[in-house]
């Protein structure tokens, strides 16, 4: 049966369902909205499916192509569903209807649950379209609409203003690497005269245009970098928090951040022939591993302890891309969407119980109130950790694995290091959130907590009281689901599974069925157990640790402030600029621009005052401008030889 | 010397001008009231007479040149004629409603307008450029000015006549020094006198030469608004009258970017346009960098326009380094996606000129989504493509005139594409999110202003045609695209 | 008649040109500024004539005579917007006139 059909079906029913809703959802009860944004992704997920049952099941996997639009002769955009793009197909298609049902229960009381619905499905379409584009620009255009829909989708409480710049410094950053990708696309062209897949690697494997790899290889990375916040483009995911959980665990954790991984996967003959992209790659990924590690162990508020865990683990994708371990770069993405989402989702039904306090400070004791979160929380943590037989145990093995047996020494000391850290802030977490005593507000931080209520509880804050944390069943279910998966995915995928899974895509690597290594097994999972118990004699309900971070008036150091990077940026980009603007500023007007102009804006502000002087109304003036452009030009001819 | 009348080739341009006369002639004839309907059907009619005049030449004529050389209508400049047209017509339609009095006289300076831009499509010799160039000038200078009661609009027009007329005069004296140099005014006769100023096998040009097209490059550069000749575009933006920003923002800038393409193509040998044109790639960047971050301080939408036509010319100028049937064609499409993205824009301004309301204040946009939210939703479209973002038609011009950049080695201006357009995406989305942002309060119409249906309905056609043309441009490209390529393959 | 060189008819009306464009540059009243553009159209004119004569086709001249008759129309209109723009003021100063800026 040809199912070629469904590909570009599985783009569209998103997008029309995204228009749908948009356009109905004021009109259309919320139970309407639900079932058909919900349907929708359902839809597209039961196609890929059917489409992977056909690839997978077929003795020889032929990729299953589609057209979607025609760029005359400069190229045709199609879809492909083939390994790789099916594995990711399946989990963006797959967390993403969990996802979906869960929000149905947790953004039910918002006003704008239309408006969330519809952007939620808006970034369905466009995550499909990135995984199942054939050519770059198909990849493009979804790189750049799931940029969008983050946007959007942090700036979802656009009342509130921490909302707003996080939603506009996500947008900065990741424009920033789009400009990256963009140029190594252009570059591609330029060198292999075609946009898809299947040619450009085609012509690399023959040897063409080999010097310029590396260029494009950094080019793309610098993309691949932004969009899955890695070091030192990272600074907008912990702020991107700012938005809905279910955003956060569908799209900055499960998913969209992934997105550069997959980059580097398609990518993987550029990288195979391309060896200093490729080291980057790793170092990028090993040192932002260890970073979001350690990053995550000092922070309070439970959803940017999840963020940097988040970076922490791309970053191991990120290593395993480097050093050519690309099946165990796609298997990990799998495991990780799979426990992240259940960690998101489980911190989501914890912070309802808190009416939407996200500081762990104000925590505790959660574990004899409600087990369910308690213990699916533990499950996706160890998986998380990396304990057999959990789902991370077996994708990270494989990466620790990779750069054991290649020799690289310093990767692999980061990534056991990083491990042994992983383990330290998710036992910090689950005691800090979990276990000791509940928190009791001392009197007079009631008035600063009331403060604190984010957007996001003034919905569930009634709910709260009338059901007193009654958890509803279309969030625990998907919460449910994802625990097991985060239990069993690992096992169930490892080895011969996913590797005949992925391998038709990797076709000029030697893939072999690997078995666990004992030696790096072993050493993982020592240090993962001496990370965690130090954790645990420190943040122990009566662990020394605990009793001063829970103190008011402890003073949060280094790893709080996430190693002073956005610090740095701002001595760095943002006050030289400000300075440089003032000085040209002064140039112009010696008596200074209307006194010393403080604050943000400032430098908006001061190259507004030059752009006011110069674009002045005054005729004379303007002609001046001109004659001064003309004696420019007309200098250069004079002296051009 | 036979005269060599070609009158085959000349139609499209005859058709504008026989339409500027009859509407001239129908003010005399009939009585004032009557004739406003019959008159704006007859700007139409011309319009569409000269479209139909141009399909032979897109088609290819069999002699395209003509009147000894001075007219060269081929496929390029039916390309660009086309664009032109569609300009001129949406421009006609936007001017339903406005203010009753001197009709005749507006529409036939439009036609004639029109005339005058697609004539530097298909100029052959240095005299007609300097004509299509005036004969667009005058006829702006003019309609600028028509807005009675509104000083803003004579104050822009007597900047843009005083500035225009220096860049005119810097044209024609680039012109003298390069008919000096070469001892021709034909664009036919310049290319073949210029491949053979060579010295031991290099290209060697003399001084008149050189400054000679380094001043006509100013003076297609002032036209076309490339920073440091961009400096009246904010102020006559702001002050025309809307349908003619809207007319002059793509019709100046596409006309004149024709012309330039015809003069440097045949006046710069290839293997020496980068060096060569290295002013122009940084005129280009200066463009981009100003054009997209000076829309951070614009309150006025018309303003913010006007700077975003500069970038948009800056990001046209990719195109001519590594001048090729790529850059053309990528040009071609890029004008013609900017051109529908700019003319909804001002399609929304009239929508809320139409209402009596002020429609160029961006604060006036508040809410609009939730009061109309088609014209919302086409408007965030519009911006979208001016911005270039998938699913508007300037997403794929911008592409393929990087490509165009990367293939033509030109390095200045693809960066400056890159990061203009990170910051310009940044300014038209705050202005998206003014459309959006929710307000109980309807902005106040003016003193004075009645609400007037016809206008509405005009700007709202132009709207849909705008936003359907940015959407098909961005969504299914591969026509359009081929339907350039191969028009421009067969020069 | 005395045979002067070409460079110095070039050199005659680059003076010219600059001169008109130095009067547009400080001239504030709206008629010298017209009368400046007008210089500076002329020096070009006088370019063409003489490169004409050098040549010895009729291109330059027929230029010049164009360049002539685009340059009346030219001050018609600028004419007419000067009266329109400053008909209401109590004096015909460019520099009073700046309601559209930055």
């Amino acid at each position: 049966m040809d199912l070629a059909w469904m590909l570009p079906a599985i783009v569209v029913v998103p997008l029309l369902s995204a228009a749908i809703v948009g356009y109905f959802r004021n009109t259309w009860s919320k139970t309407t909205v639900s079932w058909v944004a919900c349907g929708s992704v359902a839809a597209a997920f039961a196609m890929v499916v059917a489409l992977a049952v056909q690839y997978w099941g077929a003795a020889a996997a032929e990729p299953i192509r589609s057209g979607l639009t025609s760029w005359g002769s400069l190229a045709s955009l199609g879809l492909v569903a083939d390994g790789l793009s099916l594995w990711w197909a399946l989990v963006v298609t797959g967390a993403g209807l969990l996802i979906h049902i869960y929000s149905t229960a947790y953004m039910r009381e918002d006003e704008s649950y239309g408006r969330f619905m519809a952007k939620l499905n808006f970034f369905i379409f466009a995550m499909s379209l990135l995984v199942l584009s054939d050519n770059f620009i198909g990849l493009a255009i979804g790189w750049g609409c799931v940029g969008l829909a983050s946007y959007m989708l942090i700036g979802f409480y656009f009342t509130k203003p921490a909302a707003q710049n996080a939603a506009i410094k996500a947008f900065v950053m990741n424009i920033a690497g789009e400009a990256g990708l963009f140029a190594g696309i252009a570059f591609i062209y330029a060198n292999f005269g075609s946009f898809k897949f299947d040619e450009v690697f085609g012509a690399i494997a023959q040897g063409q245009g080999v010097a310029a790899l590396n260029l494009i290889g950094i080019l793309l990375l610098i993309g691949a970098v932004a969009k899955s916040a890695q070091l030192p483009l990272h600074t907008w995911l912990p702020y991107a928090m700012e938005g809905p959980t279910p955003v956060s665990a569908l799209i900055h954790a499960a998913t969209m951040v992934t997105a550069g991984v997959y980059l580097v996967s398609r990518a993987y003959p550029i990288y195979e022939v391309a060896s200093g992209a490729a080291m980057t790659v790793a170092w990028v990924g090993g040192l932002g591993a260890l970073f979001g590690a350690l990053v995550a162990a000092g922070q309070f508020d439970i959803k940017r302890v999840l963020a940097f865990s988040t970076l922490s683990q791309i970053g191991y994708m990120f290593l395993a891309n480097g050093l050519g371990a690309y099946v165990a770069a796609d298997f990990h993405f799998f495991t990780h969407a799979f426990f992240k989402a259940c960690l998101f989702l489980a911190a989501g039904i914890v912070v309802h119980h808190y009416n939407g306090d996200q500081d762990i400070r104000h925590m505790g004791g959660l574990w004899y109130r409600d087990k369910f979160a308690g213990l699916t929380f533990g499950a996706a943590a160890l998986a998380l950790i990396g304990l057999p037989p959990f789902a991370g145990f077996f994708s990270k093995d494989e990466i620790l694995l990779a750069a054991f047996s290649q020799g690289q020494w310093a990767l692999f000391t980061i990534a056991v290091l990083a491990a042994g850290m992983t383990a330290f802030y998710n036992v910090r977490l689950f005691s800090l959130v979990f276990l000791g005593d509940a928190y009791v507000a001392p009197v007079r931080q009631v008035g600063k907590k009331r403060s604190r209520k984010q957007a996001e509880a003034a919905g569930a804050d009634a709910q709260a009281h009338a059901h007193a944390h009654e958890t509803p069943a279309a969030m625990k279910w998907p919460v449910a689901i994802l625990a097991v998966l985060s239990v069993v995915s690992g096992w169930l995928f490892f080895g011969h599974v996913q590797l005949t899974a992925l391998a038709p895509s990797f076709p000029t690597l030697d893939l072999h069925a690997e078995a666990i290594n004992p030696v790096v097994a072993g050493l993982s999972v020592a240090v993962a157990l001496v990370g965690g118990l130090i954790s645990w004699y420190l943040y122990r309900p009566e662990g020394a640790r605990r009793a001063v971070e829970l103190n008011p008036l402890h003073k949060p150091g280094i790893l709080y402030n996430m190693f002073y990077v956005d610090t740095l940026y701002d001595f760095l980009f943002v006050r030289p600029a400000k300075e440089t603007a003032q000085f040209i500023g002064q140039l112009f007007d010696p008596r200074g621009i209307d006194g010393v102009v403080n604050g943000l804006g400032a430098l908006a502000r001061e190259l507004g005052g030059v752009l006011r002087r110069w674009q002045n109304g005054l005729v004379r003036s303007y002609a001046l401008t001109v004659f001064a452009g003309v004696v420019l030009v007309v200098a250069y001819y004079v002296f051009y030889v | 010397m036979p005269v060599d009348l070609n009158f085959t080739i000349a139609a499209p341009l005859l058709a504008l001008a026989a339409g500027a006369l009859l509407i001239l002639l129908l003010d005399l004839l009939f009585k004032y009231e009557t004739i406003q309907g019959p008159m704006y059907v007859a700007a139409i009619g011309a319009v569409l007479v000269a479209g139909w005049y141009l399909v032979p030449l897109w088609q290819g004529a069999a002699d395209p040149s003509g009147f000894a050389g001075m007219l060269v209508m081929d496929r390029f400049a039916a390309v660009y004629g086309g664009v032109l047209l569609i300009a001129a017509l949406l421009a006609i339609l936007l001017s339903i409603g406005r203010a009753r009095e001197d009709q005749s006289g507006y529409l036939a300076l439009l036609l004639w307008a029109a005339m005058g831009m697609v004539l530097l499509g298909g100029a052959g010799n240095l005299m007609v450029i300097f004509l299509g160039i005036e004969l667009l000038s005058l006829a702006l200078y003019v309609m600028i000015a028509f807005a009675p009661r509104r000083m803003a609009a004579r104050e822009a027009a007597f900047k843009y006549f005083i500035l225009g007329s220096v860049a005119a005069a810097f044209l024609i004296f680039g012109f003298a020094l390069i008919y000096g140099a070469t001892g021709t005014m034909s664009i036919a006769g310049i290319a073949e006198a210029a491949r053979s100023f060579t010295s031991e096998g290099a290209w060697a040009v003399g001084l008149y030469y050189k400054v000679g097209v380094g001043l006509a490059i100013v003076g297609l550069a002032f036209k076309m608004a490339l920073v440091p000749f961009h400096i009246w575009a904010p102020d006559v933006y702001q002050g025309a009258p809307t349908p003619v920003t809207a007319y002059m923002s793509i019709g100046t800038k596409a006309a004149a970017f024709a012309a330039m393409a015809r003069l440097l193509v045949a006046a710069v040998p290839e293997a020496y346009q980068p060096s060569f044109l290295l002013p122009l790639s940084i005129l280009a960047f200066a463009s981009m960098m100003l054009g997209a971050s000076a829309g951070i301080w614009q309150s006025d939408l018309k303003r913010l326009m006007a700077y975003s036509g500069i970038a948009n010319a800056g990001y046209l100028i990719m195109a001519i380094p590594g001048l090729g049937l790529d850059g053309l064609s990528a040009a071609a499409y890029y004008l013609g996606a900017y051109g529908f993205a700019t003319m909804g824009i001002f399609a929304v301004v009239r929508i809320l000129e139409a209402d009596g309301v002020d429609g160029s204040q961006i604060a006036n946009l508040k809410g609009l989504f939730y009061r109309q939210p088609w014209v919302g939703v086409c408007l965030a479209l519009l911006f979208f493509g001016l911005a270039g973002i998938p699913p508007a038609g300037g997403f794929v011009g911008k592409f393929l005139l990087a490509i165009a950049a990367v293939r033509g080695q030109a390095w200045i201006v693809l960066a400056g594409l890159i990061l203009s357009t990170g910051i310009s995406a940044y300014v038209y989305l705050k202005v998206i999110g003014t459309a959006f942002t929710r307000t109980k309060e309807a902005p106040q119409p003016e003193e004075g202003a009645e609400p007037h249906a016809p206008t509405r309905t005009a700007a709202q056609v132009v709207l849909v045609i705008a936003a359907v043309g940015t959407l098909v441009m961005g969504v299914l490209p591969g026509p359009v695209s081929e339907l350039v390529r191969v028009a421009l393959a067969g020069m | 008649m005395p045979a002067f060189s070409l460079n110095a008819y070039v050199a005659l009306s680059a003076v010219l040109f600059a001169l008109g464009g130095i009067g547009v540059l400080v001239r504030r009243s709206p008629l010298a500024m017209l009368m400046s553009i007008e210089l500076m159209l002329n020096a070009a004119n006088l370019l063409f004539v003489a490169f004409g004569r050098a040549h010895g086709g009729y291109e330059g001249q027929i230029m010049a005579f164009l360049v002539i008759t685009v340059a009346a129309a030219e001050v018609a209109i600028g004419l007419a917007l000067t009266v329109l723009l400053f008909r209401r003021r109590p004096e015909a100063d460019v520099d009073q006139v700046n309601e559209l800026r930055l």
